[in-house]
Protein backbone atom coordinates (compact mmCIF):
# COMPACT_ATOMS: atom_id res chain seq x y z
CA UNK A 1 0.00 0.00 0.00
CA UNK A 2 1.35 3.24 -0.94
CA UNK A 3 1.49 6.57 1.00
CA UNK A 4 -0.69 9.17 -1.29
CA UNK A 5 -1.10 11.77 0.73
CA UNK A 6 -0.85 13.61 4.16
CA UNK A 7 -3.23 15.40 6.95
CA UNK A 8 -2.33 16.82 10.21
CA UNK A 9 -5.54 16.73 13.06
CA UNK A 10 -6.10 16.44 16.35
CA UNK A 11 -7.78 13.88 17.69
CA UNK A 12 -10.01 15.70 20.18
CA UNK A 13 -11.65 16.88 16.72
CA UNK A 14 -12.41 13.22 15.80
CA UNK A 15 -15.80 11.23 16.77
CA UNK A 16 -15.40 8.69 19.51
CA UNK A 17 -16.40 6.24 17.11
CA UNK A 18 -13.22 7.27 14.69
CA UNK A 19 -10.81 7.07 17.92
CA UNK A 20 -11.91 4.05 19.09
CA UNK A 21 -11.55 2.40 15.56
CA UNK A 22 -7.80 3.62 15.47
CA UNK A 23 -7.07 3.44 18.61
CA UNK A 24 -6.50 7.15 19.73
CA UNK A 25 -6.08 8.96 22.49
CA UNK A 26 -8.91 11.89 23.41
CA UNK A 27 -6.06 14.53 22.39
CA UNK A 28 -3.05 15.76 20.75
CA UNK A 29 -2.01 15.63 17.02
CA UNK A 30 -2.85 12.63 14.88
CA UNK A 31 -1.53 12.21 10.97
CA UNK A 32 -4.26 11.23 8.94
CA UNK A 33 -2.96 9.04 5.69
CA UNK A 34 -4.37 8.28 2.53
CA UNK A 35 -3.08 5.04 1.14
CA UNK A 36 -3.61 3.56 -2.00
CA UNK A 37 -4.41 1.58 -4.38
CA UNK A 38 -6.93 -0.27 -2.01
CA UNK A 39 -8.04 3.58 -1.13
CA UNK A 40 -8.18 3.82 2.73
CA UNK A 41 -7.45 6.11 5.00
CA UNK A 42 -5.05 5.43 8.16
CA UNK A 43 -4.93 7.66 11.55
CA UNK A 44 -2.14 7.51 13.97
CA UNK A 45 -1.25 9.27 16.56
CA UNK A 46 2.09 11.35 17.42
CA UNK A 47 3.63 10.35 20.79
CA UNK A 48 6.58 10.69 22.62
CA UNK A 49 9.09 10.02 19.96
CA UNK A 50 7.22 13.14 17.80
CA UNK A 51 7.65 12.96 14.10
CA UNK A 52 11.35 10.91 13.60
CA UNK A 53 9.93 8.07 15.17
CA UNK A 54 6.31 8.09 12.91
CA UNK A 55 9.11 8.79 10.17
CA UNK A 56 11.25 5.66 11.44
CA UNK A 57 8.03 3.64 11.25
CA UNK A 58 8.17 3.90 7.81
CA UNK A 59 11.92 2.97 7.71
CA UNK A 60 15.35 4.28 9.19
CA UNK A 61 16.95 6.92 7.23
CA UNK A 62 19.45 6.30 4.72
CA UNK A 63 22.79 6.70 5.38
CA UNK A 64 23.96 8.91 2.77
CA UNK A 65 26.54 11.71 2.69
CA UNK A 66 24.94 15.14 2.44
CA UNK A 67 25.32 17.13 -0.76
CA UNK A 68 27.76 19.45 -2.09
CA UNK B 1 0.09 34.00 10.66
CA UNK B 2 3.39 32.50 11.88
CA UNK B 3 5.62 31.01 9.44
CA UNK B 4 8.36 28.74 11.13
CA UNK B 5 11.30 27.95 9.59
CA UNK B 6 13.61 25.80 10.62
CA UNK B 7 17.33 26.25 10.43
CA UNK B 8 19.75 23.33 9.44
CA UNK B 9 20.98 21.65 13.06
CA UNK B 10 17.45 21.49 13.24
CA UNK B 11 16.29 19.55 10.50
CA UNK B 12 19.34 16.71 10.84
CA UNK B 13 18.19 16.40 14.06
CA UNK B 14 14.81 14.79 12.73
CA UNK B 15 16.28 12.68 9.99
CA UNK B 16 18.92 11.02 11.66
CA UNK B 17 18.60 8.03 13.17
CA UNK B 18 21.04 7.74 16.05
CA UNK B 19 20.18 10.95 18.10
CA UNK B 20 22.29 10.82 21.44
CA UNK B 21 22.70 14.22 22.45
CA UNK B 22 20.35 16.05 24.74
CA UNK B 23 20.86 19.36 22.08
CA UNK B 24 19.60 17.03 19.43
CA UNK B 25 16.72 15.82 21.18
CA UNK B 26 16.05 19.38 22.51
CA UNK B 27 16.11 20.18 18.23
CA UNK B 28 13.70 17.42 17.69
CA UNK B 29 11.45 18.22 20.22
CA UNK B 30 11.02 21.58 18.54
CA UNK B 31 10.67 20.36 15.26
CA UNK B 32 7.46 18.87 17.03
CA UNK B 33 6.51 21.46 18.37
CA UNK B 34 6.06 23.63 15.40
CA UNK B 35 4.49 20.84 13.71
CA UNK B 36 1.87 20.41 16.72
CA UNK B 37 1.12 24.38 16.14
CA UNK B 38 0.16 23.42 12.26
CA UNK B 39 -2.99 21.59 14.02
CA UNK B 40 -3.54 24.35 16.52
CA UNK B 41 -3.39 27.85 14.66
CA UNK B 42 -2.99 29.13 11.71
CA UNK B 43 1.25 28.27 11.68
CA UNK B 44 3.13 26.94 8.59
CA UNK B 45 6.54 25.16 8.68
CA UNK B 46 8.28 26.35 5.55
CA UNK B 47 11.86 24.30 4.82
CA UNK B 48 14.05 25.93 2.36
CA UNK B 49 14.49 24.39 -0.76
CA UNK B 50 18.04 23.86 -0.56
CA UNK B 51 18.00 22.89 3.03
CA UNK B 52 15.45 20.26 2.12
CA UNK B 53 17.10 19.11 -1.35
CA UNK B 54 21.05 18.91 0.22
CA UNK B 55 20.37 17.49 3.52
CA UNK B 56 16.94 16.38 4.24
CA UNK B 57 15.73 14.46 0.98
CA UNK B 58 19.05 12.39 0.30
CA UNK B 59 17.65 10.49 4.01
CA UNK B 60 14.12 9.57 2.78
CA UNK B 61 12.48 6.71 1.89
CA UNK B 62 9.14 7.15 -0.59
CA UNK B 63 6.93 7.37 2.42
CA UNK B 64 9.21 10.34 4.16
CA UNK B 65 9.28 12.31 1.00
CA UNK B 66 5.17 11.80 0.83
CA UNK B 67 5.37 13.51 4.41
CA UNK B 68 7.44 16.12 3.75
CA UNK B 69 6.11 17.81 0.68
CA UNK B 70 2.29 17.28 1.25
CA UNK B 71 2.89 18.47 5.24
CA UNK B 72 5.19 21.32 4.88
CA UNK B 73 5.82 23.78 2.51
CA UNK B 74 8.78 23.09 0.88
CA UNK B 75 10.22 26.88 -0.60
CA UNK B 76 12.19 27.25 -3.39
CA UNK B 77 12.59 30.52 -4.25
CA UNK B 78 16.32 30.46 -3.60
CA UNK B 79 17.03 26.83 -5.51
CA UNK B 80 19.47 27.45 -8.39
CA UNK B 81 21.10 30.53 -7.21
CA UNK B 82 24.55 30.93 -8.24
CA UNK B 83 27.04 30.79 -4.70
CA UNK B 84 23.67 31.38 -2.41
CA UNK B 85 24.33 28.45 0.69
CA UNK B 86 21.59 27.74 2.81
CA UNK B 87 21.87 29.87 5.69
CA UNK B 88 21.88 32.98 3.08
CA UNK B 89 18.83 31.20 1.13
CA UNK B 90 17.10 31.30 4.80
CA UNK B 91 17.81 34.38 5.39
CA UNK B 92 16.19 35.80 1.98
CA UNK B 93 13.33 33.30 2.30
CA UNK B 94 12.57 34.44 5.63
CA UNK B 95 12.56 38.10 4.53
CA UNK B 96 10.31 37.55 1.93
CA UNK B 97 8.15 35.61 3.93
CA UNK B 98 7.74 38.35 6.49
CA UNK B 99 6.30 40.59 3.82
CA UNK B 100 3.00 38.05 4.62
CA UNK B 101 3.17 36.83 7.81
CA UNK B 102 5.31 36.95 10.85
CA UNK B 103 8.29 34.73 11.08
CA UNK B 104 10.16 32.60 13.52
CA UNK B 105 13.23 31.03 12.28
CA UNK B 106 14.57 27.87 14.73
CA UNK B 107 18.61 28.04 15.23
CA UNK B 108 21.31 27.37 17.81
CA UNK B 109 23.12 30.08 15.96
CA UNK B 110 21.29 33.40 16.65
CA UNK B 111 23.99 35.05 15.35
CA UNK B 112 24.22 33.69 11.49
CA UNK B 113 20.00 35.67 11.60
CA UNK B 114 20.88 38.53 13.74
CA UNK B 115 20.82 41.10 11.20
CA UNK B 116 16.90 40.19 9.68
CA UNK B 117 15.68 39.82 13.02
CA UNK B 118 12.89 42.62 13.63
CA UNK B 119 9.29 43.00 14.43
CA UNK B 120 8.53 40.53 12.27
CA UNK B 121 11.44 37.91 12.01
CA UNK B 122 12.53 35.90 15.02
CA UNK B 123 14.94 34.13 16.21
CA UNK B 124 15.06 31.52 18.49
CA UNK B 125 16.91 28.75 19.82
CA UNK B 126 14.70 25.58 20.17
CA UNK B 127 14.74 25.65 24.37
CA UNK B 128 13.69 28.57 24.26
CA UNK B 129 11.36 28.35 21.55
CA UNK B 130 10.08 25.06 23.70
CA UNK B 131 9.34 27.24 26.36
CA UNK B 132 7.91 29.79 25.12
CA UNK B 133 4.92 27.61 23.22
CA UNK B 134 4.28 25.90 26.28
CA UNK B 135 3.92 29.34 28.06
CA UNK B 136 1.36 30.67 25.09
CA UNK B 137 -0.50 27.33 25.79
CA UNK B 138 -0.99 28.17 29.08
CA UNK B 139 -2.01 31.29 28.75
CA UNK B 140 -4.68 30.57 26.17
CA UNK B 141 -5.74 27.44 28.25
CA UNK B 142 -6.23 30.02 30.95
CA UNK B 143 -8.32 31.95 29.09
CA UNK B 144 -6.31 35.24 28.84
CA UNK B 145 -5.76 35.30 25.26
CA UNK B 146 -8.78 33.92 23.62
CA UNK B 147 -7.33 32.10 20.61
CA UNK B 148 -3.76 30.31 20.44
CA UNK B 149 -3.08 32.29 17.41
CA UNK B 150 -2.99 35.67 19.68
CA UNK B 151 -1.24 33.78 22.49
CA UNK B 152 1.76 32.79 20.33
CA UNK B 153 2.02 36.27 18.69
CA UNK B 154 2.12 38.04 22.39
CA UNK B 155 4.68 35.67 23.68
CA UNK B 156 6.67 34.85 20.28
CA UNK B 157 6.12 38.71 19.17
CA UNK B 158 4.96 41.27 21.43
CA UNK B 159 5.89 40.17 25.07
CA UNK B 160 9.73 38.21 24.17
CA UNK B 161 12.26 40.38 25.32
Amino acid sequence: MALKNIRLGRAENLSDEKRKEFSLPKEGLIIIESLNPDLRENIIAIKGGGIREYLRSKGNFLEVAEKD
Amino acid sequence: MITIIPSIEVMKANVDNNIQSSGGELRRVAFDVSTDLMSLGDVDVLIEGILYEKIIEPKLLPDHKVFFEKTYRIDNSARGVTDYNIIQAIRWVAESESNSRKVIILSENEGDFESICDDKIRCFKPARFIELVERAKLLHKAKVFSTIDDSLMAILFVLKQ
